[in-house]
């Protein structure tokens, strides 16, 4: 499954998550993601809106994304958590480790 | 890729004709060839070329002929197809040829547009034998991998509940196929306090099972000094934190049972709070308190939580291997049936009785769906002696 992704005027990578991100999708989500954000330059915001599903190996993805990015002084935004993952990373904690805004608007005007 | 093909025949005529008739793939680099004129020769040019993957062989030649050739073929541990070269009609040899294991043949007068599609339909096939190779070593290695996995997370888990008239404790863990990570611990700290804890790695396999056994034996370590609930996380994910390169994670719930008076404190990274089933009949999660997953970020502050346990009530962990078990209709199970089901347990509470009982309503749930994640549970019962 291949993970869409485009670059808005204001230079930021907007990158729409798949379904589901569990132990099977999230190693080939993750090889995508690095090549789209190793091959770009910019902050990266990650669209979570056709996002059923997160488990904790999904988690994962978003963590290394993360530090990945704040190694090289690059911005990351989370955006438009359904109501099911929205309590995943309730639980894990997440909410308080990544910007994580109700829509793609805020997520955009935060990361200029 | 450039395939390398081997023409043994003793006519030399056929290798400046093939040589032309192959010139477009050959400087394309689709094709190497190398010619040899008998069978003994061709046997050195592939020792020096392990990677030939084809020989074209006529079966009348000197020295070694085509047909021994092909008994040697088979002595050797490369996979390489071999393709004959025969007289029209020729079906005694053709057959004992292919009884040696010749993959396709070809007729001499040699038909150039025939050899090419025969040349395609061997290497076709050979690459089809290799990727299935390559595939089942693959696998093995995955094979053994799991089974190391498994290994690791089996021996790290407690053998045998403290003996405590206290307490009451029962656990149980159904690995996944491809091990998930999870693991659960208790250990006396001193004479009054016992430590309970459940988690769960990110990730799989090996990686995930290293993770596990070091996460374990840093939480039991720390929690063995006897500080608090808060200090125990802090410092564990702390530790943990330390050149993490690989982004690994665990979320734990980690707890300290007071036996003389019930009291029990408790810190979450990032898991499910326990879920406290009471004797006056109640079910309900404890309050969150705040902390998140150990690994993530050093520095991290976690919340105490404390609840009083009554004598009776029974205190239920478990990992998200529970609630999201999937049936075939890929529906996950959820808290709310499982809440639903502690419910119904609320009659004559046991640890054995709850944990078994959710693990058998769990696995009727997901019928024949297979199972992604461990299914971790861990029920203890606080039953002070006096009140007995």
């Amino acid at each position: 499954m291949s993970i869409e992704h485009f670059i808005t005027d204001t230079g930021v990578i907007v990158i729409s998550l798949n379904d589901r991100l569990d132990a099977r999708s999230a190693p080939d989500v993750q090889r995508q993601i690095d090549e789209i954000i190793s091959d770009k330059q910019g902050s990266v915001l990650l669209d979570c809106r056709d996002t059923a599903y997160v488990s904790s190996a999904g988690l994962r993805v978003f963590i290394s994304t993360s530090k990945w990015l704040k190694s090289r002084q690059r911005k990351m935004a989370v955006c438009c958590l359904r109501e099911s993952v929205s309590e995943v990373f309730a639980i894990s904690g997440f909410t308080s480790v990544f910007d994580i805004f109700s829509t793609r608007e805020e997520g955009l005007a935060k990361l200029v | 890729m450039t395939r390398k093909i081997l023409v043994v025949d003793d006519e030399p005529d056929l290798e400046a004709l093939i040589l032309q008739k192959f010139r477009r793939k050959i400087r394309s680099s689709e094709f190497e060839f190398f010619f040899a004129r008998n069978g003994l020769e061709a046997l050195a040019k592939l020792q020096n070329h392990e990677d030939i993957d084809m020989v074209l062989t006529d079966i009348n030649m000197p020295e070694m002929d085509g047909l021994t050739l092909l008994e040697e073929l088979l002595k050797l541990p490369t996979l390489t197809k071999a393709v004959v070269v025969s007289a029209y009609g020729d079906m005694n040899n053709i057959r004992t040829a292919m009884n040696r294991g010749a993959f396709d043949f070809v007729t001499k007068p040699i038909d150039f547009r025939d050899l090419e599609v025969t040349i395609d339909k061997t290497l076709g096939e050979l690459k089809a034998l290799r990727d299935g190779r390559r595939a089942s070593d693959t696998l093995n290695a995955l094979q053994q991998e799991m089974e190391l996995a498994g290994r690791l997370q089996q021996s790290i888990l407690p053998k045998s509940y403290p003996v405590r008239e206290e307490i009451s404790l029962f656990t149980k863990m159904v690995p996944a196929k491809d091990i998930g990570g999870d693991f659960f611990d208790y250990f006396l700290i001193d004479e009054d306090h016992l430590g309970i804890a459940i988690a769960d790695v990110s990730g799989k396999g090996v990686t995930a099972a290293m993770f596990m056994a070091v996460s374990r034996t840093l939480l039991r370590f720390t929690a063995l000094q006897g500080l608090d609930v808060v200090a125990v996380l802090a410092h564990v994910n702390n530790l943990l934190c330390i050149d993490n390169e690989m982004s690994m994670f665990v979320t734990v719930f980690y707890g300290i049972l007071d036996m003389q008076t019930g009291e029990f404190r408790y810190a979450n990274g990032g898991h499910f709070p326990a879920i406290k089933l009471s004797q006056n009949r109640t079910v309900e999660f404890l309050p969150r308190t705040r902390g998140i997953a150990l690994g993530v970020m050093e520095g991290i502050e976690f919340e105490e939580g404390s609840v009083r346990l009554a004598p009776g009530d029974l205190l239920y962990l478990f990992t998200d291997g529970i609630v999201e078990a999937e049936n075939t209709k890929s529906e996950f199970f959820e808290e709310k049936r499982l809440m639903d089901f502690l419910r119904g347990q609320l009659e004559e509470i046991t640890p054995e009785k709850v944990v078994t009982g959710a693990q058998k309503f769990v696995e009727e749930f997901a019928g024949d769906a297979e199972q992604f994640d461990d299914m971790t549970q861990l029920a203890l019962q606080y039953r002070p002696v006096n009140n007995r």
